[in-house]
């Protein structure tokens, strides 16, 4: 077996971000996606649960998780145009996936079978770890803008207090916004032939919310067919930039 | 209102969002996902069986590990308990013979015949040493609220 893109990289800095438990996240988005946590509860592994662990379907449920980190980490790297190799520091997807799988055997994370299934869990418990790792990317190239637009009501403000307002707000830096530019004008050069994904897009850039259920709602469509839309916008977006 | 993009990097991110919405699912579509990062979908899964084999036998939960634990734990909590006996030995016996009555009480017949003996034939060292091992023994059937 080849190396994989992801390099056979030691696991920098997962335990760091192991340390920290998965508290309530604040409602700022997290690069644009709001996402939900469990908050932590005071919830321990029993030996009834380890034994119902132990008996899951592990011989699905690791593939489905270690999918999962592939699929959001190649998703950042579509967002950001960074190689996602990059964005999780040189750790295999596997080695992600059998940590949070690690940790919750050991009860360091421990699953409430009360609360829901096993796998969402440990994709929560994966998502946890991209964030921060996806966080931690997006740091280093965040920069602080000057003048750039803050959406706010200009008849209100002086120009002293718009500065000091969007001086606050985080911008995408340059490269991110000409790498944006590139992708979505090839997509829609792309699905000039796919009427049903160039919908999608012009429904987005209408200002639709991103959501499966009012995408199908503004376009007169079925869930399932937004669904497959964004299945074809994805692999054109991925080809399109050799990820 | 509609909240529209103000950039394309904006318009890239909410198409991403819907991306994050869902993900693959079938075997088929988690085979795809896999092969297209460079991952073998079959030897991930034979590697599955050693994987959680490791994570199991790591686990504080497991047997392996469990015994361990509790036996320094019970090691821990009979060195605390078993602290010196300095009463005549009339009194040491009379207490022997209350802990094992209370035992025999709470249904431990066979913790009683092993611990039944002819005290006269005992030294007081070992009178005084099974004293503390049948103080240990009553505290861990009356179990951590004593009943």
């Amino acid at each position: 077996m080849e190396p994989t893109i992801f390099g056979p990289g030691p696991i920098t800095g997962l335990n760091t971000l192991f340390a920290t438990p998965v508290a309530k996240r604040s409602s700022r988005p997290v690069m644009g996606v709001e996402r939900q946590s469990r908050e932590r509860e005071n919830v321990a592994l029993t030996p009834e649960i380890f034994n119902r662990l132990k008996g899951a379907d592990w011989e699905n449920i690791r593939p489905a998780l270690v999918t999962h980190v592939v699929y959001r980490a190649r998703n950042y790297g579509l967002r950001s145009g960074k190689c996602y190799a990059e964005l999780i520091r040189g750790n295999a997807p596997q080695d992600i996936a059998d940590e949070v799988i690690k940790r919750v055997l050991s009860g360091v994370r421990p699953w409430d079978p009360e609360r829901g299934e096993l796998l969402p869990y440990l994709k929560l418990q994966a998502d946890g770890v991209l964030d921060a790792l996806f966080d931690s990317a997006a740091a280093r190239h965040e920069s602080l803008a000057p003048g750039a637009s803050s959406g706010g009501n200009h008849d209100e403000h002086s120009g002293t207090d718009d500065m000091i307002a969007n001086a606050a707000m985080p911008v995408s830096p340059p490269e991110d916004q000409i790498h944006a530019s590139r992708v979505i004008g090839r997509l829609f050069v792309e699905t000039q032939s796919d009427p049903g994904a160039q919908a999608i897009l012009t429904a987005l850039m209408d200002g639709c919310e991103p959501k499966t259920r009012f995408l199908a709602e503004e376009l007169k469509a079925s869930p399932d067919d937004i669904t497959n839309g964004l299945k074809r916008l994805r692999r054109r977006a991925l080809a399109e930039e050799g990820k | 209102m509609r909240d529209t993009p103000k950039t394309e990097a904006a318009l890239l991110a909410r198409l991403v969002d819907l991306f994050d919405e869902e993900g693959p699912t079938s075997s088929d579509e988690i085979d795809v996902e896999l092969r297209a990062a460079g991952i073998d979908p079959v030897e991930l899964r034979a590697s599955t069986g050693a994987v959680l084999e490791a994570a199991v036998k790591a686990s504080p939960f497991d047997w392996r590990n469990r015994a361990a634990a509790e036996r320094a734990a019970a090691e821990r909590a009979f060195s605390e308990s078993s602290a010196p006996t300095r009463a005549p030995r009339g009194e040491i016996v009379a207490e022997i013979r209350k802990i094992l009555d209370r035992l025999s009480a709470l249904g431990s017949a066979q913790l009683v015949q092993v611990h039944c003996r002819n005290f006269e034939k005992s030294t007081d060292e070992d009178l005084a040493g099974l004293l503390a091992e049948l103080r240990f023994l009553e505290a861990r059937q009356r179990g951590p609220d004593g009943k």
